[in-house]
């Protein structure tokens, strides 16, 4: 059985298509980085995998199930990118994370989810930050936040969208080192990226997305190697600022 | 100090009166439930959704009194309440599908049906041989007016309103914060948004009563606008705006006891008072706590990382 199973698959938004004929697999226990410039559709594939976007043609299958009601969904955790939230109420990084324990079947969570969010916390390395307002954290520390809410459900397959984009250097290392931890119990993983950066030892295999096309499914490009990327530079024009964006809180430190 | 003692005489005279005692219930009640609503509706960034399903319900208030016409009802008001709370309900269900379809003819397609709401409202109740007064008291509320009737269907309805306010808290907070995630954890996100827009009709309903049409939406989301100022979780936030929801409509209510004004408008007043007052009182109350993060960002941002231990 594959933890993800695309065929054909067809993806058209507002009259364009994006995606073109994308067939690929992702083995249980795999680490597999799908990567491609901005607007290559990395993305849009992710998305098309969890049924957020309808595809036009092809199927899906995902943990053994087409994609509908018969997906074991409290099975999968899903990071979204992130999009900074203006202000609407205030909610605290546990009840954001307490949401992760919803389900088809679960509307409501009661005191027995306690433990298992603060657990989740804890392992992104947020247990202290728990009761703190969700937009008071730095963009890295949402994004943590986002990963214990994906991690809380206990997973077999979690798929993160862009989870570097704009993280500070501290939670990218937490990241990694999570990650590997999340591999060695083989928890099956699909990240979109635009760059393996530190992320490149965990990388079992690369899919890359080119202009909605899959034009490479294999091992991942090597560290000097990454530069051949024919998207490269693209790459950093579109993201070159991550790179020296500085984290809003520690510009006013003393 | 004889002033006070008068006034205070006055209220509990008034306080006596079994119309008072109804007045003021209703407000109680209305205040208590208006915001639950209102929460996930500041959430979704539709702070204005119970405005338009306002203006949609007087179209229904103006379809019952035509049918009230129609059917030679004895009292044209009979179905009122109940037209107000099927255009309301419908209204309701029609903005999330425009809004669930498409984003950019969304906005468009609300402006028609506020329009259309207010515009068909006043038609419709001159066909019904009404005028325009006779929708005064829907578009401004009739707090002195509410019968033990009216105060029976208001506490069901309010009861309704916090069973699925309260009751779907952890759900409905996962879809407003989130719709995306939410979706991919299986929720039946879709069926969430329209329950809470039919929640949000039967709020407008209810509150119809209390500040009327036009100020409806305000009862709604000024108590969490309030207390949003002052507090970090969503729980607090809403617990925080019923309280606060209940003490601005008694507080307005019992003003306009003593002076001649509108209570409905009187209460709104009150609420948008407490905002500014928050506003500014805030940030000479909260300064310690501020210089407080402030140390806890310069500590390292993954001090208490632990070994991940993840049960398989």
């Amino acid at each position: 059985m594959s933890a993800i199973h695309t065929t054909h698959l067809d993806v058209h938004l507002g009259g364009a298509q994006i995606l073109h004929d994308v067939s690929m697999r992702v083995n249980v226990g795999e680490v597999v980085a799908v990567m491609g410039a901005n607007g290559s559709g990395k993305s849009t594939l992710l998305r098309a995998c969890l049924g957020l976007l309808p595809s036009s043609s092809g199927q899906v299958h995902l943990l053994g199930q087409p994609l509908g009601p018969t997906v074991p969904w409290h099975k999968i955790g899903y990071v979204p990118q992130r999009t900074p939230q203006a202000s609407g109420v205030p909610a605290t990084a546990e009840e954001v994370v307490r949401t992760g324990l919803l389900s088809r079947r679960r509307w409501w969570v009661g005191r027995s989810g306690r433990q298992a969010t603060v657990r989740a916390l804890a392992s992104v390395g947020m247990s202290r930050r728990r009761n703190q307002a969700w937009h008071e954290l730095s963009g890295g520390q949402q994004q943590r936040v986002a990963i214990a809410r994906a991690l809380v459900r206990q997973p077999e397959l979690l798929l993160l969208d862009e989870p570097m984009a704009g993280v500070d250097k501290p939670s990218q290392g937490v990241f990694a080192d999570l990650l590997g931890e999340l591999k060695a119990q083989r928890l099956t993983t699909v990240v979109v990226l635009h760059e393996l950066g530190v992320l490149r030892p965990l990388i079992d295999r690369a899919v890359v997305i080119r202009r909605g096309r899959l034009v490479h499914d294999g091992d991942p490009p090597a560290a000097a190697l990454g530069n051949d990327f024919p998207d490269h530079d693209h790459l950093h024009q579109d993201h070159g600022e991550y790179d020296v964006e500085p984290e809003p809180h520690q510009t006013t430190l003393p | 100090m004889t002033e006070g003692v008068s006034l205070w005489d006055q209220f509990t005279a008034l306080l006596a009166s079994p119309m008072t005692q109804r007045s003021l219930l209703a407000a109680l009640i209305v205040g208590v439930a208006a915001p639950v609503i209102g929460t996930y509706l500041v959430q979704r960034r539709l702070s204005l959704l119970g405005d338009g399903i306002g203006h949609v319900a007087l179209t229904g208030v103006a379809l019952g009194w035509l049918v009230g016409a129609a059917t030679g009802a004895t009292d044209l008001e009979a179905y009122a309440v109940p037209g107000a709370m099927i255009a309301a309900v419908a209204g309701a269900i029609m903005i999330e599908v425009v809004r669930g379809r498409g984003q950019t003819s969304g906005d468009v397609a609300l402006a028609l049906l506020f329009y259309g709401g207010i515009a068909g409202g006043v038609v419709i109740i001159g066909i019904a041989g009404g005028t325009n007064a006779n929708l005064m008291a829907y578009l401004f509320g009739s707090l002195a007016t509410v019968s033990s009737g009216d105060l029976v269907v208001t506490l069901i309805m309010s009861a309704g309103i916090l069973a699925v306010g309260l009751g779907l808290r952890t759900a409905l907070f996962a879809v407003c914060q989130d719709e995306e995630f939410a979706r991919s954890t299986g929720l039946p996100v879709r069926a969430m948004t329209i329950l809470i827009a039919v929640v949000a009709a039967l709020t407008v309903t209810v509150a119809m009563r209390v500040v009327g049409l036009l100020l409806v939406s305000a009862l709604m989301i000024v108590p969490v606008a309030v207390a949003q100022l002052i507090t970090s979780s969503f729980h607090r936030t809403m617990v925080l705006a019923m309280g606060i929801g209940a003490v601005v409509c008694v507080t307005g209510l019992t003003i306009t006891f003593f002076h001649r004004l509108a209570p409905g408008a009187m209460i709104v007043v009150v609420a948008i008072g407490l905002y500014a007052l928050v506003a500014i009182v805030r940030p000479l109350v909260q300064a310690p706590r501020h210089r407080r993060t402030r140390t806890e960002h310069a500590m390292p941002d993954d001090a208490d990382l632990q070994p991940l231990t993840q049960e398989k």
